[in-house]
């Protein structure tokens, strides 16, 4: 018929009995959002028996020059910011042992595609309310360098953005 | 980022439940190379939940008319009727792995019609096809894949590759150009 009937043998492989997904690695940005991310990130990780490493990245405010008080004010809200991550990786141990986490400081975006480079992870999976990264990661030019340097599928966990909408029309 | 520092403590009253349901899975696919494999990924996700898989091709008149590509069609009508014979063909493939699979051709705008069937069909899941990165179609499938999923109310999957470094490197299949003219 055409192309679409061609041999794709790496995707056929992924659905048998193989695991398709064998690494998530889950960026937060560590909002109350972002909870239920992580919360369907671990039932999914569960159904494929896949490890799960929890990111975030602290992304620095520009500064034009540096003072010791802007310094100290940069640690403490980098310190506070791991210790938030570290709170949601105990919590998430306790109920999906197989958990790793990762606190990085950068650009989210390269950071997160490293990172999934790096742990040559099957999925990325962030939370739709991310609007910074994925801002960035839908962006027209810069969409296709990070999806390649991730090469892997990138999950957008959305949750009742238009539970008010027309059921008829879908629209809302 | 600073949102982190508006986050309390976790503690025992506030944990998330960690529980998932997943019935049916939308794989919105435009019929290029690509397409076969994003619905054998999808079938594979939804095989682990034991969930549906509908296929679903919005065929764009207007596309149509405004990129003809090398595929000469002497009407709308065998236009349409070879996307639905196509779409048609990739539900048999996905058959043959997979039982609980359909498809769901519809007519128009690939966004809005994604939409409207993922809202009708209360899809759990929708994938979208994000081309491989050597695809010369790949800045328009960052396009759509944005313009598909905003407005969506469940989680979006944009599978550009199984993840294997193997399947990264591998070349993409030979681009049907009616591929332009819809979904993904």
């Amino acid at each position: 018929m055409n192309n679409l009937l061609e041999a794709t043998p790496v995707a056929e492989r992924s659905i048998g009995h193989h695991p398709l997904v064998k690494r998530i690695v889950v960026a937060t940005d560590l909002s109350e959002q972002s909870r239920k991310t992580v919360a369907y990130v671990v039932a999914l990780a569960r159904r494929f028996g896949a490890s799960l490493t929890l990111v975030h990245v602290f992304e620095p405010d520009p500064i034009t020059f540096s003072t010791p008080e802007a310094n100290e004010a940069f640690e403490n809200a980098r310190r506070d910011a791991e210790l938030v991550l570290l709170g949601l990786f105990e919590e998430v141990r306790q109920t999906y042992p197989d958990c790793e986490m990762e606190f990085r400081v950068g650009d989210p975006v390269k950071q997160i595609a490293l990172m999934a480079s790096t742990l040559k992870a099957d999925l990325v999976v962030t939370g739709g309310h991310h609007l910074r990264f994925l801002a960035r990661m839908f962006a027209a030019d810069e969409a296709p360098r990070i999806l390649h340097a991730t090469g892997c599928p990138v999950l957008v966990y959305r949750e009742g953005t238009i539970c008010n909408a027309d059921i008829k029309t879908g629209k809302p | 980022m600073n949102t982190a520092l508006e986050a309390r403590p976790p503690s025992r009253d506030r944990r998330t439940k960690f529980h998932s349901k997943m019935q049916r899975v939308l794989v919105a696919v435009d019929l290029s190379g690509w397409s076969k494999a994003t619905a054998i990924y999808a079938a594979g996700i939804a095989r682990r939940f034991d969930a549906a898989v509908t296929l679903i091709h919005a065929f764009d008149p207007e596309g149509i008319t405004k990129i003809a590509g090398d595929r000469v069609y002497g009407s709308l009508d065998d236009a349409r009727r070879d996307a639905e014979e196509r779409l048609s063909g990739l539900v048999e493939e996905i058959l043959r792995f997979y039982p609980k699979c359909d498809m769901e051709f519809r007519i128009g705008a690939p966004a809005e019609q994604i939409q409207t069937a993922a809202l009708l069909l209360k899809a759990d899941l929708v994938v979208i096809a994000g081309h491989h990165p050597a695809s010369p179609l790949r800045f328009l499938a960052a396009d759509q894949a944005q313009e598909i999923s905003r407005n969506l109310s469940c989680p979006v999957l944009v599978y550009n590759g199984s993840g294997t470094a193997a399947d990264a490197a591998r070349k993409p299949q030979p681009m049907d150009n009616s591929a332009q003219s819809a979904a993904s």
